[in-house]
């Protein structure tokens, strides 16, 4: 597998990983980098996301509990956008403003129309504004 | 292309939910609880219908502070204080989507409450609801006093506390020829003390 900005710390600072970040329990999934200071030549665009097919039969949301932390240096006109997507289509977004670091306990997307198996997952994305 | 540093996404949980009343608020942004929203954030929500008659738009009101902000159905929809240039209201089949934008910025460290009402089309459900934020801190530390401690030594005490970076400190100037002083920060003195 070739390795790149979203993939190349798997298991360091990248992945499912042991980190005080984690809000519900000790371990997170870490998309992005952990360690701050890390740099790479991105472009709009450019994403990284974890899936799962699931069945959606009878499920009303899909709600994640994710926590952003945007590096101060961020260029304007530039943002990172953390979604949940279903499908490959972002049902519900937010972003979080450079240097700040949030905690987002409402991101839902509504999937009440939906049945059967979907690919149900979360994506950080290099988006402009 | 740009050479960027990476943000992290922290990912604790995503969950299916089954059970859910009928209409429900969600991605409400800042998410309730939430502090150290930006003072000029806007303000975020929507109304999902998970059934099959949608959104009422003409039954949603919100409330911020008390203060009705969006009046759904309403020849002017959106409030003038909170009809900046990123309002704006969408509606879906089953989703309406609320965005205001405060045309003044929110107050520093104030816990600011959003109260959301509205029904379905056809009034099988409707929702009630009140949630809060705290804006962030942007109301800088006050010297409340300075206290001599030896000729070039003064220890200066703030009405909250602060952070020094480490290579900066203060240093006293003679504000008059009565003796009275004033405090500004200043790099590379030595002597200075360290706030509490």
């Amino acid at each position: 597998m070739a390795l790149s900005a979203f993939t190349s710390r798997l298991g360091r600072g990248q992945g499912r990983l042991l980190t005080s970040k984690a809000t519900g329990g000790d371990y997170a999934f870490v998309l992005g980098e952990d360690e701050p200071g890390r740099f790479f030549e991105l472009g709009p665009g450019d994403h990284a996301e974890v899936t799962q097919s699931t069945d959606l039969t009878g499920v009303k949301l899909v709600r994640a509990l994710l926590r952003l932390r945007v590096p101060a240096s961020t260029p304007a006109g530039l943002a990172w956008e953390a979604s949940l997507v279903i499908d490959g289509t972002k049902l519900a977004s937010m972003r979080a403003k450079p240097g700040r670091e949030r905690l987002v306990t409402d991101l839902a997307a509504n999937v009440s129309k939906l049945s059967g198996a979907h690919a149900v997952g979360v994506r950080l994305e290099l988006v402009t504004v | 292309m740009s050479t960027l540093e990476l943000p992290a996404l922290y990912v604790d949980s995503v969950a299916l939910i089954a059970s859910t009343p009928r209409l429900v608020v969600v991605n409400r942004d800042p998410s309730p609880g939430e502090t150290g929203v930006p003072v000029d954030a806007t303000l975020a929500l929507e109304l999902v219908d998970t059934g099959a008659d949608g959104v009422n738009r003409a039954s949603v009101r919100v409330w911020v502070d008390g203060v009705l902000a969006f009046d759904g159905g309403a020849p002017t929809e959106i409030a003038a204080a909170f009809a900046g240039p990123l309002a704006g209201a969408t509606q879906t089949a089953d989703t309406l989507r609320v965005v205001l934008h405060p045309v003044v910025p929110m107050a520093s460290l104030a816990t600011v409450s959003v109260r959301v009402a509205g029904q379905t089309v056809g009034g099988a459900a409707s929702i009630d609801e009140v949630y809060s934020f705290v804006v962030e801190d942007r109301t800088a530390p006050r010297v409340v006093g300075a206290q001599a401690l030896a000729q070039r030594t003064a220890r200066v005490g703030f009405d909250e506390p602060v952070l020094l970076p480490s290579a900066a400190s203060f240093v006293l100037t003679p504000k008059s020829a009565a003796g009275d002083a004033s405090v500004r920060p200043l790099a590379d003195a030595p002597e200075a003390q360290p706030p509490r």
